[in-house]
């Protein structure tokens, strides 16, 4: 599987890494919402244009609290782009409120609430 | 709230004098009024039953004289049953003039009790006199009629009761006279009386209103200032409302935040003893990591507390006496020994003057400074300088990097909480609160910190505190709403 990892805490997102990795994932990481939505549109770019609308992952896993761009930013223009692109919401805030928010998330996306355990998170992005 | 007080103290003040002026002039005029013409009024009353009697006396007198003429005449005829008749209603009507005179006379003595103005008072003795007189001339007639009683045809003694009768006659023609003019004069003058009180009257309620008029400007005056007053008073209140709910606002999202800060290493440890715990990584490794958020988390509470403090003005201050580059040395003198990066720390001290400060708080901040001047600065140098004004009793101390600057979008809310979370290079070592609580620190020693971006490249940092601690209790931080 192909995943792209938004996380701003250093700790965790190695733990995402490892553990995914150790579950044969490819793992792209990016360390705030800006990051998060060039490392996607620089795989989006290398897209076979049939797959257009799936998106270039398999998952994207943002977590909401980030610097520059918040995670619901972020999802909300990687689901403008590639409306099918499966994406996992993770934060320890209420999520309801942010999904709430304006815009098209509530549908399109799913949930992990913080603080979760690790084979959690790998039972959810392998269940499909 | 002294233009307040002011103020209801010029209404009290002017209220107050407008009825006591009101009060006085009132009682004066009154008074003033009661006592002229009750003393002319009861006066005036004396003259009407004295002018009474008199003509009474006059009245009785003439009878007397027909009863005289009569009784002569039965001497002539003989006839001694209607002379004895005759003879006791001339003594009934002489009983009746004694008594007159008398009743005359008290009444006199009355007026002459009530006569204040000496004007009165003579006419009293005027009058006092010409009662005694009739008085005298009666009891002198009297007594000829008396003589007479015995020898009727004495024709000496009839012409001296003649005289006396004349007399008599003029002195009550007199005496009626002056009362019947005195009647009219005090008639005239308790008229005159009342247009002079009328008058009063009128002038009175003419300053009165004039004086209440004048005060009742002035209070429209102070009332319109009391509204200006009222309506800035409100701009005021509404104005600090405002920042009330601002600081409330500002508040709770502290509260969200730091919250959620506190939060945030929870998801890292769980994850460090699930990895430790399935063997995926080596448990040094777990080990540090979860010493290294514990550490985190305990800085974080640290941090949330003191900016609680400072926030409500609890910073307490340890003072003390100690040389200011002894704690400057002390923690640079660590962090050269912990510096992993390609830096130069380098101290360009002026004298080592002995300042009051808390040394834990000072230290907290000074650390904090070269800790961001090394987080920021990925090679270069770093340099600590000091400079004392003894005249101005302050010492400033600077921290200068070679390091990235600051964004100008953060510099003007550098101090701050949380403004520089996020910052890149700030990574996950910041809490987001030291420079706020350096600013608290220093701004509760009396002193001012600042922030600039240098021309080359790189930022400082400095703060100026006094030397000697003036205050000894920490004066309170502004709060600050910008």
């Amino acid at each position: 599987m192909n995943v792209l990892v938004a996380e701003d805490n250093l700790f965790t997102i190695q733990q995402y890494k490892r553990i995914l990795e150790k579950n044969g994932c490819k793992v792209t990481v990016a360390y705030d919402g800006e990051e998060c939505i060039q490392k996607f549109n620089e795989a989006f770019l290398t897209l076979n244009p049939d797959s257009l609308e799936l998106g270039p992952f398999d998952v994207v896993l943002i977590d909401n609290n980030m610097p520059k761009k918040s995670g619901a930013e972020a999802a909300k223009e990687i689901l403008e782009r590639c409306p099918k692109q499966r994406i996992i919401f993770a934060s320890a805030y209420n999520i309801s409120s942010i999904l709430n928010a304006p815009g098209v998330l509530k549908e399109s996306v799913e949930i992990l609430q913080k603080p979760f355990s690790l084979n959690t998170m790998i039972a959810k992005i392998q269940t499909r | 709230m002294f233009r307040n007080t002011k103020t209801s103290f010029k209404i009290g003040g002017l209220v107050g004098i407008i009825i006591l002026f009101l009060g006085i002039t009132v009682m004066f005029g009154v008074f003033q009024m009661s006592k002229v013409s009750n003393e002319i009024i009861e006066i005036s009353e004396q003259y009407t039953p004295l002018y009474e009697i008199v003509s009474d006396i006059r009245f009785q007198k003439s009878n007397q004289e027909v009863s005289l003429e009569k009784i002569i005449r039965f001497a002539e005829t003989g006839n001694m049953r209607e002379l004895e008749k005759t003879k006791e209603s001339f003594w009934l009507s002489g009983r009746t003039i004694d008594s007159n005179i008398e009743r005359g006379k008290n009444i006199v003595n009355v007026g002459m009790d009530i006569a204040i103005s000496g004007k009165s008072g003579e006419e009293f003795d005027m009058l006092y006199q010409k009662l005694s007189n009739i008085d005298r001339i009666y009891n002198q007639y009297e007594n000829l009629v008396g003589e007479l009683f015995f020898e009727l045809d004495n024709d000496l003694l009839l012409d001296q009761i003649q005289i006396t009768e004349n007399q008599l006659e003029i002195e009550l023609d007199s005496t009626l006279a002056s009362l019947s003019i005195l009647a009219d004069e005090s008639t005239s003058q308790i008229e005159d009386n009342e247009r002079d009180s009328l008058t009063g009257q009128i002038v009175i309620i003419t300053i009165v209103g004039a004086i209440a008029a004048t005060l009742g400007f002035f209070i429209s005056q102070i009332n319109s200032d009391l509204k200006k007053e009222v309506d800035l008073k409100t701009i005021e209140l509404k104005t600090a409302n405002e920042k009330l709910k601002e600081l409330d606002k500002m508040k709770d999202e502290f509260i969200g935040i730091a919250s959620h800060e506190l939060k945030s290493p929870i998801q890292p440890i769980l994850g460090f003893a699930e990895l430790a715990k399935s063997g995926d990584i080596d448990q040094k490794e777990a080990w540090d990591g979860v010493l290294e958020l514990a550490n985190k988390l305990q800085d974080l509470a640290n941090a949330v507390l003191d900016v609680t403090r400072i926030e409500n003005n609890r910073l307490e201050l340890q003072i003390e006496k100690i040389p200011i580059n002894d704690i400057i040395l002390e923690i640079t003198k660590s962090q050269k020994i912990s510096l992993k990066k390609p830096i130069i720390i380098r101290e360009n001290l002026d004298e080592n003057i002995v300042v009051e400060v808390d040394r834990v708080r000072i230290g907290q901040v000074f650390r904090n400074l070269l800790n961001n001047a090394i987080k920021f600065t990925p090679k270069g140098t770093i340099t600590i300088d000091t400079h004392v004004y003894p005249d101005e009793n302050k010492i400033q101390v600077r921290v200068l990097d070679t390091g990235l600057g600051i964004p100008k979008e953060v510099l003007p809310r550098i101090f701050e909480k949380f403004v520089t979370k996020g910052l890149k290079h700030e990574e996950q070592s910041g809490t987001g609160l030291g420079l706020f609580l350096c600013k608290g620190i220093i701004e509760a020693h009396g002193g001012k910190i600042s922030a600039q971006n240098n021309f080359d490249g790189g930022a400082t940092f400095e703060f100026t505190i006094p030397v000697v601690n003036k205050e000894q209790i920490q004066s309170p931080p502004e709060l600050s709403t910008n």
